[in-house]
């Protein structure tokens, strides 16, 4: 497959330095993945820097030998050392890739079952496909000397960047939605991508995608079940595509409590960022410059954000328990 | 633990560097381990080069209050529990 003959070609980053494009049957599930970024300007789709190519390829390979690197359920990868090359695998063997992490180039086939624009009527998207684009993504990122989080982030009024950082149900979209009506930008509520600045500067970058809120919010309750929305309507807060980081959140619901932030150690701050993101030092060739990136990262502004039922539908709640934390910043 | 002995950072290990501790992390067993301010001034002696059990001892008397006699059984402890994890290894010296 050639960009010429791509039936999606999207770019990810500001600068047009990663590139995913996919051919007529695999682009249905990639749009499932693809964040909700402006259309390309100015950027030519052969344009120097990362890409991620997927297509419809009908035999799966075998898995290769030895215990996988990385494990991205329901996706397995595998770094040969001495580490240019990773192999991509699902475990029902639906999806395949392969990354020459050198040439900045990963290639992800999809069999035609795997390809189905709808995987399952409760979840149109393939897990696997979702996973192996992921994997890819942030593999190439490391090499790019940046990190693909999972994590949200918001911009204060001041302009500084938040990360919000927790497991699935630690109130992280809760939060950002709070934010959004207290006034506060979006960047994203899933992925980001951490970058330096010319300066040196850590700066954030979003992959937004339609939030997943609890059924219970408009009610100010935490049902456990969430539904996909879409974050324009919730206002004033609106989109950016990218602010500096001010520092880091990392929220947990503690709903018999009153909403408070407090400090996080440093140390305690990057176990915590590491452990949200498996992938971040699995490429041993750049794991120094990345944890570099992610000390910088925690090296500023940290707090625990304890979240209390008293702030699930009352953003000034939220932002009184912030107010100490963006002043520090 | 004998002097004799000289210890390097593993190939496997590698530290981030924070206000006042560290964070190590073992790249094979992707597991991570904090260091408080003594591990943190041991780690970065051997990042420097300083390989020497008595020679990462006199700076770690450089920089804290603390007797020769109890610098000196903190580092050859330290040094163990690294060596133990595989995060440094051991060479005798020439």
């Amino acid at each position: 497959m050639t960009s010429a003959t791509a039936a999606l070609g999207c770019t990810l980053l500001e600068d047009g330095s990663l590139r995913v494009v996919a051919d007529d049957g695999a682009a249905p599930q990639v749009r499932h993945w693809l964040p909700r970024l402006p259309l390309d300007r100015g950027v030519r789709p052969d344009a120097a820097g990362a890409v991620i190519q997927v297509a419809v390829r009908a035999a799966p390979p075998a898995p290769p030998p030895g215990r996988p690197t990385l494990a991205l359920d329901p996706v397995d990868a595998w770094i040969a050392e001495p580490g240019e090359r990773v192999t991509l695998l699902s475990r029902d063997r639906g999806v395949a890739g392969e990354i020459d992490l050198a040439g900045l180039k990963a290639t992800i086939g999809v069999t035609p079952h795997a390809a189905r624009p709808i995987a399952a009527p409760e979840e149109p998207r393939n897990a696997a496909v979702f996973s192996a684009l992921t994997a890819a993504a942030a593999l190439l990122l490391n090499r790019m000397r940046r990190a693909l989080l999972h994590a949200a982030a918001v911009v204060a009024p001041d302009g500084g960047a938040w990360l919000l950082v927790g497991s699935a149900f630690a109130g992280k979209t809760t939060t950002t939605v709070n934010l959004i009506r207290g006034g506060w930008d979006y960047i994203s509520d899933d992925h980001v991508v951490l970058g330096r600045a010319p300066d040196g500067a850590v700066v954030v970058e979003g992959w937004p995608r339609a939030f997943h809120l609890d059924r219970g919010y408009a009610d100010g309750v935490s049902l456990g079940d969430r539904d996909a929305v879409d974050p324009a309507g919730f206002g004033p807060g609106g989109w950016r595509r990218s602010a500096r980081l001010a520092g880091v959140l990392f929220p947990r619901v503690v709903a018999a409590q009153p909403t408070a932030a407090a400090p996080v150690s440093a140390a305690d701050a990057l176990t915590l960022l590491i452990r949200q993101s498996p992938w971040l030092l699995a490429d041993r060739a750049v794991a120094r410059d990345v944890l570099a990136l992610l000390a910088d990262t925690v090296s500023g502004a940290a707090f625990g954000l304890s979240l209390g039922r008293d702030s699930y539908r009352d953003p000034a709640r939220l932002l009184d328990a912030l107010s100490l934390a963006v002043a520090s910043a | 633990m004998s002097t004799e002995r000289r210890f390097f950072p593993s190939d496997d290990a590698i530290a981030a560097q924070l206000t006042g501790e560290a964070v190590l992390l073992h790249l094979g067993s992707r597991r991570y381990f904090r260091l408080n301010e003594t591990a943190t001034e041991v780690w970065a002696a051997l990042d420097r080069g300083i390989s020497r059990v008595d020679a990462i001892t006199d700076r770690v008397c450089e920089r804290f209050d603390v007797s020769r006699e109890t610098a000196a059984a903190e580092v050859a402890r330290l040094l163990g529990e690294l060596e133990e994890r595989g995060l440094v290894r051991a060479a005798a010296a020439s």
